[in-house]
């Protein structure tokens, strides 16, 4: 702290005595820089790349306080003068030696770039996310200004920046990352073709980090859709249209605003990609949309990304990445469907998903893939689910369901319930016996799953009584297990309050029913 | 326990001649009955110490024996039975790893994790009756995510790591070796550790800096009753973690580097900062390169156990180091496999569950109401009897039914209470209903009604 008055008094005694600002407030800059340095050489040896050391907060703050006090001083200095200050190491050079204007203002530019990312650092270990976040945006904004970059790194760098705008549901300031990181990639050009072994794995990194940044932009769309999304859902998750009506009269409103807050947003480009970025942006939207029509331009924007990523990352070599960007192309109709209206067609999207799902998951190995094994059983249980749900819906509105609707509906639930069970047999041990308690991370979903499979027998449609009666039996053994479990093991009740609760009523009310289906077979009077 | 997939467990091994001949204090100590390490700052003794808590904190006293029979074990158990395990060992140079790991000879309760694993495994191909064992080792390093094969051909040779729906995550091109016996095991590991260091010698490879991972797959045949034949497969890797030592530790010894936030000078950094910044699921973060965790992931999940050995040395004079590795394996303890599997809380199913509980409900007091009230009179085919023949007829009526809907419980409802319950509620009926048919009998005394609606009011009641 002391360090720093004394800094400033001596600038500012200097300035009276010499009147020169330039000598001033470089001696400022360079003395926080000189603090850093000096603490960096004291403790390696020579001026290298590695960290600096703090040890405990309050050093982090004494950081915080320098560099804060540097960036004051640069935008005072900037504002109050402008030409570029004199670099420290001219003050040992000869006349002649002296650098240009240019080169000095590149380096001054180049000094406070640092001094923003140090910033953004601090602001990181201090936990003030957003403040880090908003320093890394600028920083990337310099260095396309002064500092040079390298294409793709700085792409890779604004595209991660992007996700972390889309935690915030930012997504103007997500999409300008994109568009920038898109731009800034294509600038990477061609690697001249060579039979060079080495340009070759150059070539694949290159197509590998394209495609990255393609994963990015399908994240944005299917953020932008979900978020979209939670707005409109009513209580039970279906598109509300009063919702609807309110947020398109508010964007209306909004607009104008929208407008004002893009000239403040802190925008990448110097003049000659400004244009490049701009047609990015405008190839897809950054307002949340409010009905089909727009969500499906959305959906179409992430579709496009899906097939640029599978080209890359094809399921041999890359299992993993191939199946998580196909997990979000599901994810993509999943939320597309829920803006479509007519039943019918929602089945097509839903049926889509399986399409896409059912083979991957078929050629999965789930000895080495047991996590992904599972999600994908359990999504497609659970899109088997829905689709049954919507050939009942579909059914209700008919005056009776044929027998086409009946042998549909009921071949969709056997097919949620083939991977419910599936998901739950992967829970088996070796030896096939399914765990007596069960642990916390496929308590819920088992329960889950046991829960559906309950409803589904509930829902199979036959004419036969003692199928009925069979199904009903099998319904209640489901429910059971969860009320039983739930009895056995209390602390699992937290995960399934509500499906304990019903479970509980059907276990109740079932037998009663079934003893009267049963009295209807066999009448004692 | 099954859902403690990651195991850690720190071990510090006695001063060594040097440290001692220094006049080094110990500043680590250990309460190894609830798994805590303690490590005291020779520069603050005034601070306390350090503490620490993990799976197991194992010190001087404790052999190696001892460590391999109360943790790694079961792990290696585990593999035999064909689930997939892992071990990895952490430590800077001259912590210990190789003690822990490798062991000595002499005296043989120091003998290392790994030539006991080795022995397990054998001696379970020994003794497992209709069963065939396939054995076969590979031994790889990765270096600046570079990953080499350190038993084939060409050491220099950098290999692909690539990924295959059926076998999972492999290397393409890494040599697999047969082997029969402990022996072979120890000699195939000299061979790669060999190779490892002339790999340093040739090509200035900092050896603090590289990975290393020697896996024993199993594959085990068996025939069961049924003349069914079963094919198990799982793997034990053996994971050699690079130390972080500081790469200068230029200055007076006992300079000490304290270890905590570090301030990264250079812009290459930036991505890091970057991707520090964003949290949760939902997000793609662009591919950072990491071999070792694309390399272990289907041993970071599920079926899988894993036991990280993390390695102390007592003296003084190696706090920074020690700190760091309790700060890394403090770490390590979080990692949990946090499977995420999406399941939509649908509000709506629940919502129409309950509307479908209702009508249930519904549907079944209207039916039970719909005998009540059956106001059509029982065919009067029945000749009016008197009450007190009807109080008879009504009282055989209840135990028949009684007795049937005994008999359809005790085969479908294993619950007794609900028995219980169902009884006396039918009771209460019953005395509710022979109470109306007294009281309508009074009144009946009273006004001449006919009584046929009655008795099969009181009869309809009967039929729950």
């Amino acid at each position: 702290q002391s360090l720093f008055s004394r800094v400033n008094t001596e600038s500012y005694t200097t300035c009276d005595k010499m009147g020169r600002h330039n000598f001033c407030f470089l001696k400022s800059i360079v003395l926080e820089h000189a603090y850093i340095r000096m603490r960096t050489d004291k403790l390696f040896g020579e001026n290298n790349n590695l960290g600096i050391l703090w040890s405990e907060r309050d050093e982090i703050k004494t950081a915080q306080t320098y560099l804060e006090s540097a960036e004051a001083l640069y935008n005072q200095y900037m504002k109050e003068d402008g030409n570029p200050p004199l670099d420290p190491s001219e003050h040992f050079m000869a006349e002649e030696e002296k650098l240009t204007d240019q080169e000095r203002s590149k380096r001054f530019e180049k000094a406070y770039t640092h001094t923003l990312y140090y910033l953004a650092q601090v602001y990181q270990h201090l936990e003030m996310i957003e403040k880090a976040a908003q320093y890394c945006h600028t920083t990337l904004k310099r260095q396309l200004e002064y500092c040079g970059y390298y294409p793709v790194e700085w792409a890779l760098n604004a595209a991660t920046l992007s996700q972390y705008y889309l935690t915030k549901e930012c997504f103007m300031e997500s999409r300008h990352c994109l568009a920038a990181a898109s731009v800034i990639f294509s600038q990477a050009g061609q690697v001249p073709s060579a039979e060079d072994n080495e340009t070759e794995q150059d070539q694949q990194d290159l197509r590998q980090r394209k495609a990255e940044i393609a994963r990015c932009w399908i994240k944005y769309c299917l953020n932008l859709l979900q978020s979209a999304r939670k707005l409109l859902e009513d209580n039970i998750g279906e598109l509300d249209p009063d919702r609807q009506l309110e947020l398109k009269a508010q964007r209306k409103k909004e607009e104008d605003e929208k407008e004002k807050g893009r000239k403040k947003a802190v925008l990448f480009g110097t003049s000659d990609i400004c244009d490049s970025v701009l047609a990015m942006e405008e190839k897809v939207s950054s307002v949340y949309p409010l009905d089909f029509q727009e969500a499906r331009e959305i959906f179409l924007v992430g579709q496009n990304y899906v097939q640029e990523a599978k080209e890359f990352f094809q399921v041999d070599g890359y299992v993993t990445d191939h199946i998580e960007i196909v997990q979000d192309h599901s994810a993509l109709f999943k939320v597309l469907a829920f803006f479509e209206e007519d039943y019918e067609r929602r089945c097509k999207m839903h049926k889509r998903r399986i399409d896409m799902l059912e083979p991957i998951y078929a050629d999965l190995n789930p000895q080495y893939y047991l996590l992904i094994s599972r999600q994908l059983q359990f999504e497609l249980a659970d899109t088997y689910y829905e689709m049954m749900d919507l050939k009942v819906a579909i059914g209700n509105r008919l005056e009776e369901l044929d027998s086409h609707t009946i042998k549909k509906i009921n071949s969709l639930a056997q097919l949620a319930i083939k991977y419910y069970e599936l998901f739950l047999d992967s829970l088996r041990n070796p030896d096939k016996v399914f765990p007596e308690e069960l642990e916390e991370d496929v308590l819920r979903p088992a329960m889950v799953a046991k829960f559906h499979i309950a409803r589904l027998y509930g829902k199979l449609i036959t004419s036969d009584s003692k199928k009925q009666l069979e199904n009903m039996q099998t319904s209640l053994e489901y429910y059971t297990f969860l009320v039983d479990y739930c009895e056995k093991y209390p602390d699992a009740v937290r995960a399934v309050e509500t499906e304990l609760e019903l479970s509980k009523e059907m276990v109740g009310l079932l037998p009663t029913r079934m003893e009267r289906l049963r009295a209807k077979l066999c009448p004692f009077i | 326990m099954a859902s403690e997939a990651v195991k850690v467990i720190v071990r510090c091994r006695p001063m060594n001649e040097r440290e001692k001949a220094l006049g080094c204090k110990a500043v680590v100590s250990m309460e190894s009955a609830r798994g805590q390490c303690f490590l005291q700052n020779p520069a603050a003794t005034s601070e306390p110490p350090k503490q620490f808590t993990f799976d197991g904190a194992y010190y001087q006293e404790h052999s190696t024996e001892q460590i391999y029979n109360e943790i790694a074990y079961p792990l290696v158990e585990g593999v035999t039975e064909g689930y997939n395990g892992t071990i990895f060992a952490y430590g800077q140079t001259g912590s210990g790893k190789s003690f822990t790991m490798q062991g000595v000879v002499d005296p043989s309760i120091q003998k290392g994790i790994i030539p006991r694993a080795f022995e397990h495994i054998f001696e379970s191909v020994q003794c497992a009756e209709n069963a065939k064992f396939l054995v076969r080792a590979s031994y790889l390093e990765i270096y600046n995510e570079d990953i080499r094969d350190l038993l084939g051909a060409d050491t220099k040779q950098k290999l692909e790591l690539k990924e295959h729906p059926e076998k999972g995550v492999y290397v393409k091109g890494l040599s697999l070796h047969t082997v029969h016996s402990v022996v072979q095991c120890e000699q195939i590991m000299e061979t790669g550790w060999r190779n490892r260091s002339v790999g340093y010698t040739l090509m200035n490879k900092d050896s603090s800096r590289s990975h290393s991972i020697f896996t024993v797959n199993m594959e085990i045949y068996t025939v069961d009753e049924q003349g069914q034949d079963h094919l198990r497969a799982a793997k034990l890797n053996l994971v050699d973690l690079a130390g972080s030592e500081r790469q200068s530790k230029t200055g007076a010894t006992g300079e000490r580097l304290k270890e905590a936030t570090k301030i990264n000078l250079s812009l290459s950094a930036l991505g890091n900062v970057i991707s520090a910044l964003v949290d949760g699921r939902c997000k793609h973060i662009p591919y950072r390169d990491s071999k070792l965790t694309r390399l272990l992931q289907d041993s970071l999940g599920g079926n899988t156990k894993t036991l990280m050995v993390a390695c102390l040395s007592p003296a003084d004079n190696n706090y920074d180091e020690s700190l760091s590795t309790l700060r890394y394996a403090n770490r390590a303890k979080n990692i949990k496999n946090k499977p995420c599997i999406n399941e939509d809380p649908k509000d709506a199913l629940l919502r129409e569950y309950q509307k479908e509980i209702k009508k249930l409900k519904a549907i079944l007091a209207e039916q039970m109401s719909a005998h009540n009230l059956s106001a059509k009179p029982a065919p009067l085919l029945e000749p009016r009897l008197d009450p007190e023949a009807e109080k008879q007829l009504i009282r055989e009526e209840y135990e028949e039914r009684l007795a049937q809907l005994k008999a359809s419980y005790e085969a479908e409802q294993a619950s007794r209470a609900r028995l219980e319950e169902d009884i006396s509620s039918l009771r209460n009926h019953y005395d509710l209903k022979l109470s109306a048919l007294e009281e309508n009998l009074r009144k009946e005394a009273g006004v001449d009604e006919a009584g046929g609606g009655c008795a099969a009011q009181a009869e309809g009641s009967l039929m729950l």
